[in-house]
């Protein structure tokens, strides 16, 4: 067991190692690229706050009287693209393949790693940015932080079970691999609460977004991060269920199916 | 077969490359299962494994967390690696697709050597036997000490220094005779058709799997919307 995690733990540290010298950045380069697409979310977030102008929830609407505007992306932002960012991976198969020639090296153990490095970047960028804001506006927060790292993990432990599972999915054709892909990413975006609050929809029209355990994991670390934010129709029994139900099928999967992920990828 | 060395002799190449690959783990054997006790170790000299983008540093560290138990086995001692490296002007911060090809091999070589696996794999041989690799000849035969060497190499001075048994295999993998290594090369060359790979061993050694990285750039900031 020890060995296995001190493999994952090589692996990560190839992959970080293996860009860092074909990136102008050096190893920054696996913080920067999730950086980006996570200040440009906040750009527009509150870009579209200030075109609204003043309003009685203040510049970031009804969700302004619970969290900084920044804090309330980088919450949403650090759950929910860890979840995709692992599961896109995944999606597109095995691509660091190298590491199998040495007959301790698994397949499962690369995806671990893979995924390490995900939530390594997200989770830096997210404490950063937490920080940063924290520092500025002076009114540090954080009610519940066994609530947070229990969410955290979950959904880590959630992404890597999906992630699993797409691992054989995007084997069996190239057009449903894109299709999914695409799919999945108007889903996460839309549907993972990043740019709203479930109790800010209708009663309604919540049923259509409370389906996606993503929204849930979302919502419930912001509920972490401040008690008195509101969660109608949020469980973490779900979250749990959800979670434990993915990486469970997943594991049966690839105990049964290891041998494919040997072979390469078409795409 | 476990505490010999062992030379599989056979004319048919793809069968050499499925045994290694098959005992190296890379693919699943047609039928029946491996069992060995201990650690068997990756193809000697193969380079598969390493991003050529990885430092030397870099790639060591790596194979020390992977096999950091057979590095505290092993007669080779770190200082006396980077002092081997050095004789070919290798060092820590070079990367490796910056080596020549001369380097690359000697590096992989003392590699495969630092290690102290229970079987040893040696599917190629040209390198070894060279001039070139005369400095990490002595190392690997106090590695081979008293552990399990399966060679697939036709080359007969390599057979000859570094094997004691010898198992000939037909067309289709079929045992056809197992001995000694004299007994085994005289029994080859009266009955097995000549081939024309038998002392041309330098073929790259494959096994029908890409385990080359794939660039994952376009997994990351692009098509979000």
């Amino acid at each position: 067991m020890r060995r296995q995690v001190a493999i994952v733990f090589a692996i990560s540290s190839y992959d970080i190692d293996r860009r860092s010298t074909g990136s102008s950045i050096g190893a920054w380069e696996s913080i920067v690229n999730p950086l980006q697409i996570m200040l440009f979310f906040i750009g527009m977030r509150v870009g579209f706050s200030l075109l609204r102008g003043s309003s009685r929830y203040a510049a970031g609407g009804s969700t302004d009287m619970y969290f900084n505007i920044v804090v309330f992306i980088a919450s949403g932002f650090c759950i929910a693209f860890l979840f995709r960012m692992v599961a896109i991976k995944a999606l597109s198969g095995l691509k660091l393949r190298a590491p199998l020639y040495y007959p301790r090296i698994k397949p499962l153990d690369i995806l671990l790693a893979m995924a390490l490095n995900d939530f390594r970047a997200l989770a830096t960028i997210s404490l950063g940015i937490l920080g940063l804001v924290w520092c500025f506006t002076w009114s540090f927060q954080l009610d519940s932080p066994g609530l947070a790292i229990s969410v955290y993990l979950i959904t880590v432990l959630m992404a890597l079970g999906f992630g699993i599972c797409l691992v054989f999915l995007g084997r069996l054709n190239k057009w449903i691999t894109r299709i999914v892909k695409r799919i999945l990413n108007r889903l996460i975006i839309f549907t993972s609460g990043i740019f709203f609050a479930t109790f800010e929809l209708p009663e309604y029209v919540r049923p259509l977004v409370t389906w996606n355990p993503v929204l849930h994991a979302v919502e419930l670390f912001r509920y972490s991060l401040n008690n008195q934010y509101p969660i109608p129709d949020i469980s973490l029994v779900y979250l749990i269920w959800c979670s434990l139900v993915l990486l469970g099928f997943s594991l049966i999967l690839y105990r049964t199916n290891e041998s494919l992920l040997l072979e390469s990828n078409s795409e | 077969m476990e505490g010999k060395k062992t030379a599989v002799i056979t004319n048919n190449l793809f069968l050499k490359y499925q045994l290694v690959g098959a005992l190296a783990g890379h693919v699943a054997p047609i039928s029946g299962q491996i069992l060995f006790d201990g650690v068997i170790g990756w193809p000697v000299g193969g380079e598969g494994g390493l991003d050529s983008k990885l430092r030397i540093s870099h790639a060591l560290d790596f194979l020390i967390a992977v096999y950091g138990d057979c590095l505290e086995k092993s007669f080779v001692r770190m200082d006396l690696f980077w002092d081997l490296l050095s004789r070919m002007e290798i060092h820590s911060g070079l990367i490796i697709r910056d080596l020549s090809l001369l380097q690359k091999d000697y590096f992989f070589l003392a590699l495969s050597v630092l290690f102290s696996f229970d079987l040893y794999l040696i599917p190629r041989t040209k390198f070894l036997m060279s001039k070139s690799a005369k400095p990490l000849r002595p190392f690997l035969h106090n590695q081979l000490e008293a552990k399990t060497l399966v060679s697939t190499s036709a080359n007969k001075s390599f057979q000859r220094e570094f094997c004691t048994d010898g198992l000939v295999l037909g067309v289709f993998g079929e045992l056809l005779f197992s001995g000694g290594l004299d007994e085994a090369i005289r029994w080859a060359d009266q009955n097995l058709e000549a081939s024309n790979s038998a002392d041309s061993d330098d073929e790259q050694f494959g096994t029908g799997l890409n385990l080359l990285n794939l660039d994952s750039s376009g997994d990351g900031a692009d098509d979000f919307i």
